[in-house]
């Protein structure tokens, strides 16, 4: 065969899927604020964030950019996939590229 | 939210009990391998009133958009997709069915409550993907020109010679240790490689015109969310006691070549073939899915527990180079026994392809002048036939032994108990030896079919139109004259194992299999 086995670097970034909408994009406006070295990209159905090391969401952070009220149940309907290790709280997410 | 769900939560763990009126061997009713600690690491918490509100409101938004789609008829989606969804929707609801089956068993047999519980919501979550898929499976045969297919899905992923492929790799996570099917199924399936699948292609769902399907792979997504994070509170518990860990190890030798070769394979094959506004290749969304996110920032880390890189990661580097391009070989070489129409890659895709893979024509180039040759039904030529017949299928992952390519493949054969049997690859045959009860009783499509005439095949499928005698399969979307059971008859194509000629040339000893 044609290739060597590719060498696998270990990454530190962490990040999220979520289902494209007006959640997604007040959820990205936060994150946009708070990490100047996000990368945020939209595709057709879902926006991709990605964060060095560590992300959190903070529930009422995004209710107040939504500009109604917001609970974490809903967030999780949109949050489609993620990198890294999830916490789960009553009212923030954390993602971390740490193990344990 | 006005009251703590991490306090409820707690709680509710605290209720846990242990009977005392059976043993605790009765209890679990089946054994595992694995030392599983009282205490377990946490998964996603999610308290059981929470995941309803949740999952109800996941379905309304859902089924907002199949009930407006089902109104409005306005997309005009691509017929690439909507053609290779009869296929892939009829395996991946089956697939999702017996994940919801495993979840069941794992919770019966893996003992620490917060491992249980999510094991159990992970139940739910599979009966909710094998409804959505069905939904999907039910809308595309009512919106689509050409029903035929999709009526008859579910039946196919019982009995398509292609659907052993996934039939194998299911049955594999229903009958292995319990234990072992989370560490395959939760951390290598649904982390490594579903957001392969439903992140990554729900962009082509949405560019071939299907936003049904988008809605339905990013929704089902949003629950493997919690899975991933049963997989990886399911490992870090097991990694609390070292003697787990060369079990663990081993476990990840074995999936990380199941997983590649019974999923990946197939998705990749989907990716760069099934897609026609063609954006990623199934190559680069491997390098970006698996390699970067799913070993580079996952697996890499579990080294510091003493897990090293899984035996069969360089195999499934030098496979998955080719692997897209020869699945399409047998999938397109092997038309007649499918149930969609097909539509061949025209001339620029085959640049598209030459260019994201290097020398991709020199060894594919033929077999498609040959297939785009052989279409027409009065012509009679079948292209399956006159490249030398179909291929011997490996006993493990059922699929044929031409990989990575079959100018080079790695098949190989093994004597076992008196039969002749094939094997994809070095990798297989290896996972075969370790536990040969677990893969010998796999009826092959040879088992069940050498020797007959390929349209009594066709006819015992069942793969054909209402007026009994026209294939639903057809080798192009709008053949002149639609291929019939008659024409297939005409071709006198006898299903002929190659592992016949094998064992009678070999004497019985191993021999490297060849492509055909």
């Amino acid at each position: 065969m044609s290739s060597e086995t590719p060498h696998i670097e270990e990454r530190d970034n962490v990040g999220v899927k979520l289902i494209a909408g007006e959640e997604a994009d007040a959820a990205a406006a936060t994150v946009a604020a708070s990490y100047p070295d996000a990368v945020i990209e939209h595709y057709p159905a879902y926006i991709s964030i990605e964060v060095p090391k560590r992300v959190t969401f903070e529930i009422e952070r995004i209710a107040e950019q939504l500009g109604r009220p917001y609970d974490m149940p809903t967030f999780l309907v949109i949050l489609s996939s993620y990198n890294g290790r999830i916490n789960v709280e009553d009212n923030r997410i954390t993602i971390s590229s740490e193990l344990g | 939210m006005a009251r703590s769900l991490s306090k409820a939560y707690e709680r509710v763990k605290n209720i846990d009990w242990e009977p005392t009126y059976i043993s605790a061997a009765d209890k679990y009713v089946e054994p595992t391998r694995f030392f599983l600690p009282k205490k377990a690491v946490d998964p996603f918490k999610t308290f059981i009133r929470e995941y309803f509100v949740m999952e109800r409101e996941k379905e309304s938004r859902h089924y907002a958009l199949l009930e407006a789609a089902g109104r409005l008829q306005a997309s005009n989606p691509e017929p690439r997709w909507m053609e290779g969804m009869k296929f892939a929707l009829s395996n991946l609801s089956a697939i999702e069915y017996s994940a919801g089956r495993q979840m069941g068993r794992m919770a019966r047999v893996v003992a620490p409550m917060e491992l249980r519980q999510g094991y159990m919501m992970q139940v739910l979550d599979e009966m909710r993907h094998t409804q959505l898929e069905m939904n999907v499976l039910r809308h595309h045969m009512r919106s689509w020109r050409d029903p035929n297919g999709y009526d008859i899905a579910l039946k196919a992923a019982g009995n398509s010679v292609g659907a052993g492929i996934f039939r194998s790799l299911s049955e594999d996570f229903t009958t292995c240790d319990a234990v072992e099917t989370s560490l395959g199924l939760q951390v290598f399936i649904e982390t490594a490689y579903s957001n392969m699948f439903f992140v990554g292609l729900s962009t082509a769902a949405v560019q071939s015109g299907d936003q049904v399907m988008a809605s339905t792979m990013l929704t089902i997504q949003s629950d493997e969310s919690r899975h991933m994070a049963n997989g990886y509170a399911t490992l870090m518990t097991l990694l609390q006691d070292d003697r787990n860990i060369p079990l663990i190890q081993k476990a990840f030798d074995k999936w990380t070549w199941r997983g590649h070769m019974g999923f990946e394979v197939g998705l990749s094959l989907f990716a760069d073939y099934f897609v026609k506004h063609k954006t990623q290749s199934a190559k680069e969304m491997s390098r970006q899915w698996l390699l970067e996110d799913f070993y580079g920032g996952f697996y890499k880390k579990l080294e510091k527990y003493g897990i090293k890189e899984p035996r069969w990661l360089p195999d499934v580097m030098r496979n998955g180079e080719w692997a897209s391009h020869t699945a399409a070989v047998y999938l397109f070489g092997a038309w007649p026994v499918f149930y969609h129409r097909y539509d061949p890659i025209d001339e620029r895709e085959m640049e598209w392809f030459e260019k994201k893979y290097p020398g991709w024509y020199g060894y594919y180039g033929k077999f498609w002048e040959a297939y785009r040759q052989m279409t027409d039904a009065d012509a009679g030529m079948l292209v399956t036939k006159e490249l030398g017949g179909l291929p011997a299928f490996c006993q493990v992952c059922q699929l044929p032994w031409i990989f990575p390519r079959p100018d080079a493949s790695t098949g190989c054969t093994m004597q076992h108990e008196g039969r002749m049997l094939a094997f994809c690859s070095p990798a297989c045959k290896s996972i075969f030896e370790d536990d040969p009860n677990h893969y010998q009783g796999f009826k092959s499509f040879y088992d069940l079919y050498d020797g007959c005439d390929l349209a009594d095949v066709i006819q015992n499928l069942g793969y054909l139109r209402d007026d009994g005698k026209t294939l639903m399969a057809q080798p192009l979307l709008e053949p002149k004259r639609m291929w019939t059971i008659d024409d297939i008859r005409r071709c006198h194509y006898e299903v002929a194992s190659p592992l016949k000629n094998i064992a009678a040339q070999a004497g019985g000893g191993a021999s490297n299999g060849g492509t055909n």
